[in-house]
């Protein structure tokens, strides 16, 4: 009856119109059938377990990219860390160095002679003496006898000098003499050092007014110091009856464990007796 | 190549003695760390190329150091002289026979050092002070000393397995 080319049309205009009319009538009913929701209900849990497989092996593979960047970042920053540390302490030490170097130059301005600042770069290997050694030597203008001062008081004389190095004995060492003077009374002594870190002041008459705390200065008449520089402070007067001379002991001044620079003072300043 | 080990420990200890120990506020009196050295010449070494060292190592230290030039020279040469005849008698190698002889050569050079002193009439000689300075020492040895002689130990042994080595010396081929 119908050709076959007529039925395959007319087959096609009919499953188009059945097509709209259930596109039409889906559009309208938004929530699922019975039969989507258990078609949901049956594929969700393997899309969910998909996802989560997915979402697992996407994240262990970010992650073990993100953590292989987090440690090289963590190495980085540790040493980062560790070069700012360094300059902290480096900046810390030049700061004290610088204000140590700051005292040291307004000191040097108060001096009657011209100095240089050296530093110390060895101590006496043996505990019996108190000698250092300093990086300045006779091609610095520094000779045998020069007296080498810090900010704190007194420190000591050079007793040898090469060509880029000298030594210098303290005052606390056991050899060190040292004219001075108590400041508040003008009685006077000579400094001697016990290689310990005290010193005694010598030869106080016993009529003098000595006392605990007074300041012991020196006197310049050893032609070694400059007048009027600080030793170190009266910390035990002692008189034994029948002795002509008192027992002074003196802490110095200086704290010779810490000191790093001194100043030597180039020219022997000229004793009081010259002086008008 | 000797004489180059032994300069370079012998400087090694000195510049220890003289700048790092002394920056070190919680040390107080360390004991003398040529003293190893020379103890280890003595006991060990032939007597050619260890007593010229020891003259040298002596030299240096008094130099250094701010008293009558000799003073380190005669406690070197006569602990050298000590050990050497004791190391006849005894097993130096052994650690605790090390640390003792140790111990005794800081007890001798700082008894040296206050009877010089002392007789020459420089400056203060206070027992009490010597005797600090004694004690101090001694615990230092006793806290170090253990390593060091370890370490003199060694030296000995790898010493005498280089100086076996070249004296055995190749197999010769034969007539």
């Amino acid at each position: 009856m119908f050709s076959k080319k007529t039925v395959l049309i007319l087959a096609g205009i009919l499953l188009i119109t059945v097509n709209l009319i259930m596109l039409a009538v889906t559009t309208r009913r938004p929530a699922a059938s019975g039969l989507g929701r258990a078609m949901i209900a049956f594929v969700a849990p393997f899309q969910e377990l998909a996802t989560h497989a997915v979402k697992t092996v996407q994240d262990s593979w970010w992650r073990y990219f993100f953590l292989v960047s987090v440690a090289r970042e963590n190495q980085q920053l540790l040493q980062q860390l560790g070069e700012s540390r360094q300059k902290i302490i480096q900046q810390s030490e030049l700061e004290l160095e610088n204000q140590r170097l700051r005292e040291l130059l307004s000191f040097k301005r108060s001096l009657p002679a011209p100095a240089i600042a050296a530093e110390i770069i060895g101590k006496d290997p043996s505990a019996w003496f108190k000698t250092v050694l300093i990086d300045k030597g006779s091609t610095d203008g520094l000779r045998r006898g020069m007296p080498a001062v810090s900010a704190q008081g007194v420190v000591g004389q050079i007793i040898e000098v090469t060509g880029r190095q000298s030594r210098l004995m303290l005052i606390i060492d056991r050899n060190s003499g040292a004219d001075a003077l108590v400041q508040r009374t003008r009685a006077r002594g000579v400094v001697k050092g016990t290689s310990q870190n005290e010193c005694y002041l010598d030869y106080v008459l016993y009529a003098d007014d000595v006392r605990v705390g007074d300041l012991v200065v020196s006197s310049g008449y050893d032609g070694v110091y400059p007048k009027g520089l600080l030793i170190g402070t009266v910390t035990a007067v002692d008189f034994k009856g029948g002795d002509f001379f008192k027992d002074v002991q003196i802490t110095p001044a200086v704290d010779f464990d810490k000191l790093e620079e001194v100043l030597v003072i180039l020219e022997s300043p000229p004793t009081p007796a010259t002086v008008h | 190549m000797n004489y180059f080990i032994y300069t370079t420990c012998g400087l090694f200890m000195v510049i220890c003695q003289t700048t790092v120990i002394p920056r070190l506020a919680f040390v107080g009196y360390f004991f003398d760390l040529v003293l190893p050295v020379v103890i280890y010449l003595a006991a060990f070494r032939p007597l050619h190329e260890a007593l010229p060292f020891t003259v040298f190592l002596g030299a240096v230290m008094d130099n250094l150091s701010g008293g009558p030039f000799g003073l380190y020279l005669t406690s070197y040469v006569w602990l050298f002289i000590v050990v050497r005849a004791a190391a006849t008698i005894v097993r130096a190698e052994n650690p605790i026979m090390i640390v003792s002889i140790l111990i005794g050569a800081v007890a001798a050079q700082n008894a040296l050092f206050f009877a010089v002193l002392g007789t020459s009439g420089q400056g203060y000689s206070s027992e009490s002070f010597a005797v600090r300075i004694a004690i101090e020492q001694i615990g230092w040895v006793l806290l170090i000393g253990p390593f060091l002689a370890w370490g003199i130990r060694t030296a000995h042994r790898y010493s005498s397995q280089r100086s076996k080595k070249t004296t055995v010396g190749p197999p010769s081929d034969g007539p």
